[in-house]
């Protein structure tokens, strides 16, 4: 096992450093460039609101920790903003028509399709939520 | 991201170069807002992932693709 983390100021100007400390690990592990892709989409959701909405209007920081284990990655994501379970609300119904749409959703639906497992928690006032990707070529979740 | 414009008509041709994320969605559609005036057709040239991102959210039943 092989863990590595990354704290850092939670602001969307400091994504690209965060997905760079992501990819360095994903490399590592020999990740094929379409999961790569996928895990880099649920790591910009999930930091980019924790930049914009955890610690608002106030700044705060995130901790995010890359766990390689075998032929799968978790990464998790630790903030001590305001605690908000991002799992809980119903996903956009997708079937809709553009005019009946709702705003918003689609981030975390498409973080929930493209993980194997997503979890969140409240511990130590702090929320912790977990991606979960097996990473094995051929085997994919794949998104159809 | 760098964005190409070729207008032919009334269809437009936008060539999408590089990454679409939260930094570089503003630009993309800022271009969307202005350059689609009096298209009809639209073809987004871009990272064959954008498809299977249009497909997971539902706007494959929306928009038409070919």
């Amino acid at each position: 096992m092989c863990m590595k983390e990354l704290t850092i100021n939670a602001r969307t100007e400091e994504l690209d450093a965060v997905l760079q400390f992501v990819d360095v690990q994903l490399e590592a592990m020999d990740c094929p460039p379409k999961v790569q892709m996928q895990i880099d989409l649920a790591v910009e959701e999930i930091f980019v609101n924790i930049a914009n909405y955890a610690y608002r209007p106030g700044t705060g920081t995130a901790t995010i920790r890359v766990d390689a284990e075998g032929s799968s990655v978790s990464i998790t994501f630790i903030d001590s903003g305001i605690p908000y379970d991002p799992l809980k609300k119903d996903d956009p119904d997708i079937s809709l028509p553009a005019e009946q749409r709702q705003l918003g959703g689609l981030g975390i639906l498409l973080v929930k399709k493209t993980m194997d497992d997503v979890r969140y928690d409240y511990v130590n006032a702090c929320k912790v939520l977990t991606i979960v990707k097996v990473i094995e070529t051929g085997k994919q979740k794949g998104l159809t | 991201m760098n964005i190409t414009e070729n207008r032919n008509d009334n269809t437009l041709t936008l060539l999408i170069e590089g990454r679409i994320d939260t930094a570089t969605a503003p630009k993309l559609e800022q271009v969307m807002q202005t350059a689609l005036d009096g298209v009809t057709e639209l073809f987004l040239d871009a990272n064959a992932d954008l498809m299977e991102i249009f497909e997971v959210t539902g706007f494959t039943e929306i928009l038409t693709f070919a």
